[in-house]
């Protein structure tokens, strides 16, 4: 009994270099000095970018880069205009397409659909988002693009920018919907309550209460999928056409088109290192990243503001009865702007298919249903606002329905133990992926042991060890626009660091390398929030019994952020081992016909690269495009029905 | 054509069932016109539940099944046919925990006309001070209307919750633990706001609060395990109940 | 909370009933005291008047303290307004057997006491309209109290008729004056006794059934 005592009250101290130290001290500074690592990357990335930008910033001036129209590298002319607004351009389109079906989709599920349909819903959603890009661009090239040729009346080629943004769409939709659904599933059910209690209908209350009160999930939602839609490379690069115009007139969505994503990712591989194209690549990325940077900050102001509104900290403003007054027709202005702007889009995708006539009597049906909505009972808006939601949720399922069901139904036939088994021959037409299914398989192994404890660690120290400074702050700043930057810039960085300034080559060292910065900030940001949602009451008993900071986060904390943790590790194994930009000039090769010994200085073969490189290169492979994607497919989509999984198992045990 | 009848509310043989569970036995009751009648009894009694049955607020709940009828108007509002939409703006409801809209002071109190077709800014505007007033907010909020709702004080909250229910003109106002979330002060002014309003409306209050029962209502119904056990004016129940379950629920010998 | 409350409430009514059989005791005692000349109870009475005091200013601060603290509902409302007049009456039933006491003495000491037995049969009476009404009180059982307009109306003819009787005696001698005045003052409170066993009566009625009544 006494001996217990004498433990429990022995003061936790060791006595390092004649000093005696507190063990949560020591470890402390260990978590830091690995935390720092993280920073160190971080800040590195953000260096190497903005220093190899520097030379063409000195070269060709930074008003004539973003300003020129004429973008030829070989003729030394680096006008990126038209790349900037490329990227805009598709961005923009994918967002009409993905919004309306997203935020329908999410209305649904979160408010029509019966209960028990929910969770399988979400996880339909959510499948979507665990198919690699190159998955959706071969998609795109295969079947989307053929289809527009022959289906838009006038058009000259399938590769477009409407092409670019059906594919940006669907694959931010994923995002849209399920950042959607949790906010508008989060508003309290009491204002629901209040509403119906008033005597409005179900969808006025969706319509009225609901959806303005999840206002700021769901902006966040629309930006989330923007940034998305910014950063995709693959997809864009093989179904825009890749012609650095400018539409011609503004509303030819069958115009090529091409964004800096696609560029950078073209032209990587022509570049000589210390050119000028070489920096101005760098420039390019640097721009990119400046956009995604503001599209966030511009989403976090957005977020605070709409937070104040629903838990004020400060006592309110009183405004003056004329600025109250402004602020009511700037409202309604809004609102007009809005109706416009739904008239366009309408307008412009009906004209595409079914010329002016037809868009100028769509446009005047809409106008005309929207008055008559005003006058009719609620309970038949009811039906026809929930028609249309069933619609659209269709819609976003058969959509999923046609592309899983394409790439299965096409690479079935043509997958066999074989084609697993064997190397490839006849350039890729024939033979097996065996090196590059085992490829991708180093390449995931290696970027998770480097990493993920990386990535924890820092997670650890940043939610429980790291002061709110302004130092901290930036870090994590810094660490949340990486997570959310182009895996492209990745790409470039890696080639840039590793395979040149190292000298590692394109080998696999460098793919590792690569894909740790891609997936670490992701990780350190997933274990962050999975830690700091652990509750602190938690905490606070643990330490209260007289557990040190340390114990208390491997014994209590840790434990309860388990799945969390686990969940978002999961899920950046799954894109590392999907993404095809950030190995494409660091780690890959297109064609081995056999294997070494195991050497990390040798490139490998991975299979999302080569589902491009039969995609693109090789024609009159077919089948073997097919059954690549499908078992690219098969293993990313089991990497995240694990992660799934695993997380739905503990969240029924865990209920906070 | 002004229906002076006293009773407003007549529930005759009231059942309801969640599921399978009866939540509800039997229950018979009249509301009398300009009075406040109040529910009490132990958690789980069912007093919330037949004060939602009155309103179809239990339409929501999925597996709600009721048989009986409760009368409005002349008409059973537990008719299939009934409009519930339109009962609603007759009978409005409180909640136990202030849940005005996240919307602004004025918004919140806008809302139910504007459902129902108002847009006129003048009459909104005067609905609005007229509402407010009557649930006696004005002098607090009259310079911030445009002001998020959310950055009112849990009683103020409450005030202005009542402020929109009275927007659609309703005749009966349904109180469910109006005060359980308020501290004494606030509670007391909710207090003298029912008072105030059993001249023009009907109210009845669902309270665990035994001395709110006592201090503010006309009437007291007693419910136990679904049953309404005895229903009389307040005064007989809390000083010489008819019922033994009555007395020792009141002089605290069970629950 | 409340078990506590109706613990206290079931201390305060044993208090009560104490209080009652006391002020029984000490009626029953003055009046034997009175009736047959017995010194020795009529200082028992003395000794212990100031009890009765005490346990009425005590009863009172409980049941002032269980109303504040506990605001008591239905019966247990009613059982504590009834204890609170009821002491009063107790109380005032203690002072009359105080009284008979002294003048007991009075009489003893200048010599002129005669036995009266019809004080006694006076006394009987009125002693058992408190003991019943205390009894009615302990077993809350109204049944016990049913005939004290009765009883109530004999005392009072008990109470004539002895004045008819003193009268006549006066008349007859201007020795008997002080015995007999005594004798009337003792009348006098006994039935005042049987009054206030009456409102006992009353309210230990409203303690049980709710309903007020008057007993005439």
């Amino acid at each position: 009994m006494v001996d217990g005592k004498e433990q429990i009250n022995r003061v936790k101290t060791r006595v390092i270099m004649g000093r005696t130290v507190h063990e949560d001290d020591l470890i402390k500074y260990g978590l830091m000095a690995v935390a720092s690592l993280a920073v160190v990357i971080v800040l590195g990335i953000i260096g190497l970018i903005a220093e190899g930008s520097m030379m063409a910033v000195r070269d060709i001036g930074l008003w004539n880069f973003l300003n020129g129209d004429v973008w030829r590298p070989h003729r030394e002319q680096y006008g990126a205009y038209h790349l900037i607004v490329g990227t805009l351009l598709v961005t923009i389109g994918a967002i009409v397409i993905a919004l309306p079906l997203g935020l329908g989709a999410a209305i649904f599920i979160s408010e029509l659909a019966p209960k028990r349909y929910r969770e399988p819903l979400k996880l339909v959603s959510e499948v979507f988002s665990g198919i690699p890009s190159v998955v959706y661009g071969f998609f795109g090239l295969v079947v989307l693009v053929p289809f527009l040729l022959n289906n838009v009346p006038g058009a000259t080629a399938g590769q477009s920018w409407l092409a670019g943004s059906i594919l940006l769409g669907i694959m931010a939709l994923p995002t849209i919907i399920s950042v959607a659904e949790d906010a508008i599933s989060s508003v309290p059910t009491s204002y629901r309550e209040a509403s119906l209690a008033m005597g409005a209908t179900r969808w006025q209350t969706t319509s009225r209460v609901v959806v303005p009160a999840a206002i700021s999930g769901i902006s966040a939602a629309t930006i989330l999928g923007i940034g998305r839609a910014m950063g995709e490379t693959m997809a864009v690069l093989m179904v825009t056409g890749n012609a650095p115009i400018f539409p011609e007139p503004l509303t030819n969505l069958m115009s090529p088109i091409r964004t800096i994503t696609a560029t950078i990712a073209m032209e990587m591989k022509e570049v000589a290192y210390g050119t000028t194209h070489f920096s101005a690549l760098f420039l390019l990325a640097l721009v990119l990243f400046v956009i995604v940077l503001l599209v966030n900050t511009i989403s976090r102001v957005i977020m605070r503001r709409m937070r104040e509104k629903f838990n004020p900290t400060k006592p309110p403003k009183i405004r003056s009865e004329r600025f109250i007054v402004v602020q009511e027709k700037a409202a309604h202005m809004f609102q007009l702007v809005r109706y416009a702007v739904m008239m366009g889009v309408i307008w412009v995708i009906v004209e595409l298919w079914f010329g002016a006539d037809a868009a100028m009597g769509a446009v005047i049906a809409v106008i005309v249903l929207i008055i008559v909505t005003r006058y009719t009972d609620p309970r038949w808006n009811q039906r026809l606002a929930h028609g249309i939601l069933s619609l659209v949720m269709l819609v976003v399922v058969g959509l999923l329905l046609i592309i899983i069901t394409d790439i299965v139904s096409n690479g079935l036939p043509a997958l066999s133990a074989e084609f697993i088994s064997e190397f490839p021959s006849q350039g890729g037409r024939g033979g097996g992926i065996y090196p590059a299914i085992l490829g991708t398989l180093k390449l995931v192994i290696g970027t998770i042991v480097i990493a993920v404890p990386i990535g924890v660690v820092s997670g650890i120290y940043l939610s429980e060890y790291a002061k709110d400074t302004r130092w901290t702050n930036f870090i994590r700043g810094g660490i949340d626009n990486l997570a959310g930057t182009p895996s492209v810039v990745f790409g470039l960085f890696g080639m840039a660091a590793f395979v040149i300034y190292f000298d590692f080559g394109v080998s696999l060292l460098a793919g590792w390398l690569t894909l740790s910065c891609l997936i670490l900030p992701v990780i350190v940001r997933t274990t962050e929030e999975a830690v700091k949602r652990v509750p602190k009451e938690l905490k606070e008993a643990s330490l209260a019994l007289g557990a040190t900071k340390w114990e208390t986060i491997t014994k209590v904390v840790l434990p309860a952020a388990f799945p969390g943790v686990i969940t978002g590790t999961i899920l950046s194994i799954g894109r590392a081992a999907g993404e095809t930009a950030p190995i494409m000039f660091t780690a890959v090769v297109a064609y081995q016909t056999r294997l070494g010994d195991f050497s990390v200085t040798d490139p490998v073969m991975a299979l999302p690269y080569h589902l491009y490189f039969l995609a693109t290169e090789v024609p009159d492979a077919y089948d073997n495009q097919y059954a690549t994607a499908l078992v690219l497919l098969i293993i990313v989509l089991s990497i995240y029905a694990a992660a799934t999984f695993l997380r739905y198992h503990y969240s029924k045990k865990i209920n906070w | 054509m002004i229906k002076m009848s006293t009773n407003v509310i007549e529930i005759k043989g009231l059942n309801l069932w969640y599921g399978e569970n009866q939540a509800l036995h039997d229950v018979n009751m009249q509301v009398k016109r300009n009075s406040i009648t109040a529910l009490i009894g132990p958690s789980g009694c069912g007093k919330s539940t037949l004060l939602r049955s009155i309103n179809r607020m239990n339409d929501i709940i999925d597996g709600c099944r009721v048989e009986g009828d409760i009368m409005f108007q002349d008409k059973n509002i537990l008719a299939p046919e009934t409009d519930v939409m339109a009962l609603r703006k007759k009978i409005g409801m409180i909640f136990q925990k202030p849940n005005p809209f996240p919307m602004s002071i004025k918004d919140n109190v806008t809302y139910g006309p504007r459902l129902h077709g108002v847009t006129d800014r003048e009459s909104l505007d005067r609905l609005v001070e007229e509402c407010i007033n009557k649930s006696a907010l004005w002098s607090e909020v009259q310079d911030r209307l445009g002001t998020s709702a959310m950055s009112l004080s849990g009683g103020q909250q409450q005030r202005l919750c009542i402020a929109r229910a009275l927007s659609v003109n309703p005749e009966v106002i349904l109180m469910d633990e109006p005060t359980s979330a308020l501290d004494p002060i606030a509670t007391n002014k909710i207090e003298d706001l029912a008072q105030e309003l059993k001249k023009d409306y009907t109210v009845v209050i669902v309270t665990h609060n035994m001395q709110q029962a006592s201090r503010i209502s006309d009437y007291t119904g007693f419910m136990y395990m679904g049953k309404l056990i005895e229903f009389d004016e307040t005064e007989k129940i809390f000083e010489n109940p008819s019922e033994e379950l009555t007395e020792r629920y009141i002089t605290g010998r069970f629950g | 909370m409340r078990n506590r409350f109706h613990a206290d409430l079931d201390a305060l009514t044993e208090e009560v009933i104490e209080m009652g059989n006391l002020v029984c005791s000490m009626l029953d005692r003055s009046v034997t005291s009175f009736a047959n000349g017995d010194r020795e109870m009529a200082d028992w009475v003395l000794a212990h008047k100031d009890e009765a005091s005490r346990l009425d200013s005590l009863i009172e601060d409980e049941s002032l303290r269980l109303l504040v603290l506990h605001q008591p509902m239905a019966g247990d409302m009613r059982r504590i307004a009834t204890i609170l007049k009821m002491i009063t009456y107790i109380e005032r039933i203690g002072r009359y057997a105080k009284n008979i006491s002294n003048a007991a003495i009075d009489l003893m000491e200048s010599g002129e006491h005669k036995p009266m037995p019809q004080i006694s049969i006076m006394g009987a009476v009125a002693i058992e309209m408190v003991r019943d009404s205390v009894m009615a009180f302990e077993t809350s059982n109204v049944k016990l109290v049913d005939d004290f307009g009765t009883r109530d109306d004999e005392l009072d003819r008990m109470r004539y008729d002895y004045l008819r009787t003193a009268l006549a005696e006066m008349k007859a001698c201007a020795c008997n004056v002080d015995t007999y005045t005594s004798y009337l003052m003792v009348a006098r409170y006994l039935e005042r006794c049987g009054d206030n066993a009456c409102k006992i009566a009353e309210k230990v009625h409203y303690m049980v059934t709710g309903k007020r009544i008057e007993i005439r």
